[in-house]
């Protein structure tokens, strides 16, 4: 018995709708056919079994939102045959994300954060998910919880699941800015989630104009993503960002303790957002 | 007149330097960290070295050492209310990178070794808890503290409050 199509190592290629393609499976035997089919990346795997009543199967189904290596293990009339062929992703285009999100409430801001991280890239230059040091998978380099195998290879599931975690912001931001009857605009609402993001409240209320305000002391580091100081720490006060810049950049690879600038959420809302 | 301290608004009475500080009674507590612990030498006054270890839980790195420890209050050489402070464990995208979380702890002095009696949950990046305003208040005359979160630990994204006295052994007593 042999596997007549696909062949040996073929390639398959997600589009970057995410689309999966047709996976046809043909063998020169004849009769019922038993398709046992494996695929698996990295640490991900998923196996089942498929019946049909002929020498042809179309994978598509069973793979849609996986990717990977893909083993067939094909039987009938008691001989056998296996297969391995590989499956590849292929980025969408800002536009794609960008639209993608338009589509889900409460987004608003979510567009710049992922394109500030990773520059919407699901994939690798290999066309593999891009996975960060500390196991962080696809465009929203999900760690915990844990990412499952489909949000790893489908861009828009990984996009879904980075906004499960930024909607738990947003309702945090909500519950801040409106507490005791206070007010906020839209722009305010974004701001203070993308800042709760990366840690932090960005906004202070200013009793006085009955308004909220972003932190006043805090002045941040341009050249960086979310390095900051407080200008109320008497080591700091009266400087320029220059000044402080050139005093703190060396220790910014390893925060010292009793260092004067600070990882700050208002600095990243305002890198991301500007 | 009762004394009350409020946490986060009003200046703590004692704010960690480096890694060591200063009790209001007198003497002062050294701290350090390792296994996903905090271990604290406290030196309060007329009583010997102690020392307790304090868990973590998991949004904080095994090696974390806190970023800030406040004295909240003291019965004094039986009672040290404390809160401690570290960075969060960072996610994907700098998620929680610039992130705390925030531990409420009532340590029984009385005997040796220390006792935990009490440890709350006040703040949390990777939990979203976040005390309203005021946080949190101790009523050293009645023992009390009053906890007033924005989003508490209990109820998801929901405010919270809670009252708790503290015995002089360090039991939390709540109505």
């Amino acid at each position: 018995m042999k596997i007549i199509k696909p062949k040996a190592n073929d390639k398959f290629t997600i589009t970057a709708v995410p689309g999966w393609p047709s996976f046809a499976f043909e063998t020169d035997a004849a009769g019922q056919h038993t398709w046992n089919w494996t695929i698996s990346w990295g640490s991900f795997k998923k196996s089942g079994s498929q019946t049909t009543p002929g020498n042809l199967w179309d994978a598509q189904s069973v793979v849609t939102n996986l990717g990977g290596s893909l083993t067939v293990m094909v039987s009938a009339a008691k001989q056998s045959a296996s297969i391995t062929v590989k499956i590849y992703g292929t980025n969408p285009s800002a536009a794609d994300v960008t639209a993608y999100l338009t589509t889900k409430p409460g987004s608003d801001g979510f567009d710049k954060l992922v394109e500030h991280e990773s520059n919407f890239r699901q994939f690798n230059a290999s066309n593999e998910p891009v996975k960060s040091f500390d196991n962080g998978y696809g465009m929203c380099q999900l760690t915990s919880p844990a990412p499952s195998y489909e949000q790893v290879w489908n861009w828009k599931l990984n996009v879904d699941g980075g906004l499960a975690l930024f909607a738990s912001k947003r309702a945090s931001a909500v519950a801040y800015l409106s507490q005791s009857g206070r007010t906020y605009t839209s722009d305010q609402l974004k701001y203070e989630t993308v800042c709760r993001w990366n840690g932090g409240a960005y906004h202070e209320w200013d009793a006085k104009a009955g308004a909220w305000v972003r932190k006043t002391e805090i002045l941040c580091d341009p050249a960086t993503g979310n390095i900051g100081w407080n200008m109320t720490d008497p080591q700091n006060k009266g400087k320029t960002v220059a000044e402080l810049h050139k005093r703190d950049a060396g220790t910014y690879s390893h925060r010292p303790s009793g260092a004067h600038w600070f990882y700050s959420g208002v600095c990243y809302a305002d890198a991301v957002l500007g | 007149m009762p004394c009350l301290v409020s946490l986060l608004l009003v200046p703590a009475i004692a704010v960690a330097a480096g890694s060591q500080v200063t009790l209001p009674s007198g003497g002062s507590i050294r701290y350090s960290s390792g296994a996903s612990q905090t271990r604290l030498e406290i030196s309060a006054a007329g009583k010997k070295l102690q020392r307790v270890n304090l868990a973590r839980d998991s949004t904080v790195a095994a090696k974390s050492l806190p970023s800030d420890i406040r004295i909240v209050g003291e019965i004094q050489g039986k009672v040290i209310i404390l809160v401690d402070t570290y960075p969060s464990i960072s996610g994907g995208m700098s998620y929680c990178q610039a992130g705390d979380e925030k531990f409420l702890r009532v340590i029984s002095i009385a005997k040796t070794p220390p006792k935990e009696t009490l440890q709350l949950k006040l703040g949390s990046c990777r939990q979203n808890i976040e005390l309203a305003d005021p946080g949190m208040e101790w009523d050293s005359a009645s023992s009390t503290l009053r906890i007033h979160w924005l989003l508490g630990p209990s109820q998801k994204e929901k405010p919270e409050e809670r009252t708790i006295r503290i015995g002089p052994d360090g039991a939390p007593v709540e109505p």
